[in-house]
């Protein structure tokens, strides 16, 4: 079920009311209430996935038990061991099967041999990245007594299947999500309030922003060849607000959900396109994975504690890795890559770790230094962006390579991208989205403050109504969705 | 959580009164400005004409009133037709058009498409015409005599019928939104509303542009598999089901006795199960007889079109299928 669809407008107000209204005094009906929703939310796209969610779930909440009980270090490595297996064995088949047996065909070719080995018909399941990880930072937090596993089958399985956050994160750590199952939830005003806000705060940047760039980068990277290289920066900008809107829009949604469920979860984006380096942004962008990667594959690689070399392979591996968690294209990995690479001078010369404050802070603009710190950093995502977007390597270097040509600009180019007059309000949506931003961006998400005066106030939220009602319709899916 | 649900229902009364008075600005014509277009052209310069068309792009590129009317021989035809218009939405715009038309006392066949109600999901293209439907007097409409619920529609029904509903959008985007609306728009009124474009344009396939002539040489055959004899997939909607109910109760309409109402079901859909609506005339071209129409290659002008000859030899058989009725109709007054 996509939060955007009609389907989810008519499933979140009823579990709200039985879950508020009936079940409030019962926390264990609570818990299994939500575990219920939450395989129907996933079973409404295909309910024989669940079985994998729910085969996850048994195997983790087993292994969590047998851990804590053994004091017998090997055990416990085994038993961690095949927790990584089963988890990343889904992963490995549902996901990267068919790219590994495809490069591997492609290899052999390419040396003249020919052995056709069969890729597998089988489709991805929606969010398998996101809980698979989930779980898995559950048994190693517990192998690395971090964490007590809980003995509470019902909270484990609704931390694993928590409907919010199942299908695109944030992935959300044990250590912060699972203790919220055993606590009494009593409702909150200004957090249900927050919660609101951050869901339409979510809506707009998915269904105002992101799905109304969708179809001109569509058209645009589809037909670049034949577009002139402002075209092409275009479509590389509008990419850069689609994947935003898309995924934080998301979080936001996620988040906002949550808390009128009584929950919080993490800030998964904050406000990254006012990065000031690249190291900034990626504290700043799906924070959830960045943290994920640092904890569990960063740190116990060396971290940055090592040698100067073996710092940049780190950085490397998990820039990589994460290109690959993305999805299982060539296009990805290169993508990982660039950053690590983009990364890489700030680490060096020792400035990565500079901004870890807000930019600007109490000031209404950015001084000319940090605004073009914002604007380097923001064209060298773009930049990247393109490989994340590109149907192939060598596609995404064509279009670079085109950019860098020099195609004068012809009225037919309009066209070819799929422009409308609709389209030119894309243009003052985008700087709404951003003046909005970044009036909130030492606060926790884009639309928590807007004015003290309820007149304003309440005639920016609709507005924000009147947007999402214009806009609302195509039902673009979550870019995220496929990872 | 009393006062939140207070400030919730507060601010959504708010919300639906700022949307209602908006929806109120929206124009006659549904929003559909190439058929306000063609309509102000029709009321100005074709006063003679006592037979007009409704439908989709089907009608619109398809029906070519001059060929209708030479094998008739007793019309003076329109194309009100529009692209990306589905069944309600026509069903709305013939509303408006009995409703305004100042000659309407002249009109004597109304033509209306047989097309369904399209899902609003992968239909980018018809995204804001599909919003038009919805404003108060419409929800009305739809629920006052069709609960979805009840006739057992599916879950999409309802939803396009709720979120379109009270759709503002038409006060400030029209459907006039790409430049090649605004070409079809000049070329159409030249031929009475039907749209000749031929050579010139572009295909587009999964957002790809190929030139024509490469599309059809590589899916000459998959065109005409696709829309004749055993691959032609069966589409009866239930979805139809209001606009046809609602077809059949205008055409019962005391003020509209003088009109004949004529479903015309285009050769690329398949046979609709009508035996329900006695008073409803079908021009059924979708029958084996009317297939040559799609089995030849070069009347095609994309993979869901005709083109010019294609048009021809559609407008002559609708012709010919209208001149049956005329004919069966008088057979039974006279008896």
């Amino acid at each position: 079920m996509l939060f955007n669809s009609f389907e989810y407008l008519l499933f979140f107000p009823l579990v709200f009311i039985v879950y508020w209204f009936v079940l409030n005094k019962h926390l264990k009906f609570q818990n299994a209430f939500l575990l219920l929703a939450s395989y129907f939310f996933y079973g409404w796209w295909d309910w024989r996935f669940l079985s994998l969610i729910i085969f996850s779930s048994i195997v983790d909440y087993t292994i969590g038990l047998q851990m804590s009980e053994s004091d017998n270090q090997r055990k416990r490595k085994l038993l961690l061991f095949a927790s990584l297996l089963v988890n990343l064995g889904f992963l490995g088949v549902f996901k990267y099967y068919n790219f590994f047996i495809d490069s591997f065909n492609t290899l052999l070719d390419n040396v003249g041999m020919q052995v056709n080995m069969m890729s597998l018909n089988i489709i991805l399941p929606v969010g398998i990245s996101f809980y698979t990880f989930q779980t898995l930072s559950y048994t190693i937090d517990i192998y690395r007594n971090k964490l007590q596993p809980t003995k509470d089958v019902l909270q484990f399985f609704t931390y694993v299947a928590f409907f919010p956050q199942l299908v695109a994160g944030p992935i959300e750590r044990a250590t912060n999500l699972l203790p919220q199952f055993n606590i009494s939830r009593q409702f909150n005003y200004d957090k249900a309030v927050d919660g609101t806000k951050q869901i339409l705060w979510g809506f707009f940047k998915k269904v105002v922003i992101a799905d109304s760039c969708a179809p001109i980068v569509n058209d645009i990277f589809t037909n670049y060849q034949e577009l002139s290289p402002i075209m092409l920066i275009l479509g590389a900008i509008l990419f850069a607000f689609q994947i935003y809107g898309d995924f934080s829009g998301y979080s936001d949604i996620a988040i906002g959900t949550s808390r009128l469920l009584g929950f919080n979860l993490m800030q998964n984006f904050a406000f990254p396109y006012f990065s000031r380096n690249m190291g900034e942004f990626w504290r700043r962008w799906h924070i959830s994975l960045s943290t994920w990667f640092r904890d569990y594959l960063y740190i116990p690689l060396g971290g940055s504690r090592g040698t100067q070399l073996q710092s940049v392979r780190n950085i490397f591996v998990i820039f990589i890795v994460s290109g690959f968690w993305h999805g299982a294209n060539w296009t990805f990995i290169v993508w990982g890559f660039l950053n690590a690479l983009f990364i890489i001078p700030s680490f060096l010369s020792g400035s990565n770790r500079n901004y870890l404050g807000v930019v600007a802070l109490g000031k209404v603009f950015p001084s000319i230094k940090e605004a073009f710190q914002i604007f380097i950093t923001f064209l060298l995502t773009c930049l990247a962006w393109i490989f994340f977007r590109a149907a192939n390597v060598w596609e995404a270097g064509d279009y670079i390579r085109r950019i860098f040509s020099f195609k004068s600009f012809a009225m037919e180019e309009l066209e070819i991208a799929g422009f409308s007059d609709f389209t030119w309000f894309l243009g003052p949506l985008i700087i709404l989205l951003q003046m909005t931003e970044w009036k909130n961006r030492s606060r926790q998400y884009g639309l928590a403050f807007i004015s003290k005066n309820i007149i304003i106030r309440w005639g920016f939220y609709i507005l924000i109504i009147l947007f999402l009602i214009q806009y609302w319709g195509s039902e673009q899916d979550f870019i995220y969705f496929q990872f | 959580m009393k006062s939140y649900l207070h400030s919730l229902l507060k601010f959504f009364l708010l919300c639906l009164g700022v949307v209602l008075i908006l929806s109120l600005l929206k124009s006659g014509a549904q929003g559909n400005k190439e058929y306000y277009v063609k309509f102000k052209d029709l009321q100005s310069n074709h006063k003679e004409t006592n037979t007009v068309s409704f439908g989709s792009s089907h009608i619109f590129r398809q029906f070519k009133p001059t060929t209708f009317d030479q094998t008739t021989k007793k019309t003076y035809s329109y194309n009100l037709g529009t692209p990306a218009a589905d069944g309600l939405q026509n069903i709305f715009l013939l509303e408006d058009f009995l409703d305004n038309y100042k000659n309407i006392e002249n009109i004597e066949y109304v033509l209306f498409e047989y097309i369904g109600i399209n899902k609003i999901k992968g239909q980018n293209h018809q995204t804001l015409r599909n919003s038009y439907y919805l404003n108060a007097s419409t929800l009305s409409l739809v629920f006052g005599n069709y609960p979805p619920w009840y006739k057992g529609a599916s879950l999409s029904f309802l939803k396009a019928y709720l979120l379109r509903k009270l759709s503002f959008k038409n006060v400030f985007f029209n459907t006039e939104t790409r430049r090649l609306n605004k070409l079809n728009i000049k070329y159409c009124l030249k031929e009475r509303g039907y749209l000749a474009l031929e050579t010139d344009l572009r295909v587009t396939k999964n957002s790809k542009l190929v030139s024509r002539k490469k599309y059809f040489d590589t899916h000459e055959e998959e065109l005409v598999k696709k829309f004749s004899g055993r691959d032609r997939k069966v589409s009866i909607k239930k979805k139809n089901i209001p606009v046809l109910d609602r077809l059949n109760k205008i055409s019962n309409h005391k003020d509209y006795n003088h009109i004949q109402f004529l479903v015309v079901i285009h050769p690329m859909y398949p046979m609709l199960k009508v035996d329900k609506y006695k008073n409803l005339n079908i021009l059924n071209l979708s029958k084996k007889d009317h297939q040559s129409i799609l089995t030849n290659p070069s009347y095609y002008f994309d993979k869901g079109h005709l083109g010019k000859k294609g048009a021809k030899a559609f407008s002559k058989a609708l012709g010919k299928s209208f001149n049956k009725f005329v004919k069966n109709k008088r057979k039974a007054k006279n008896k």
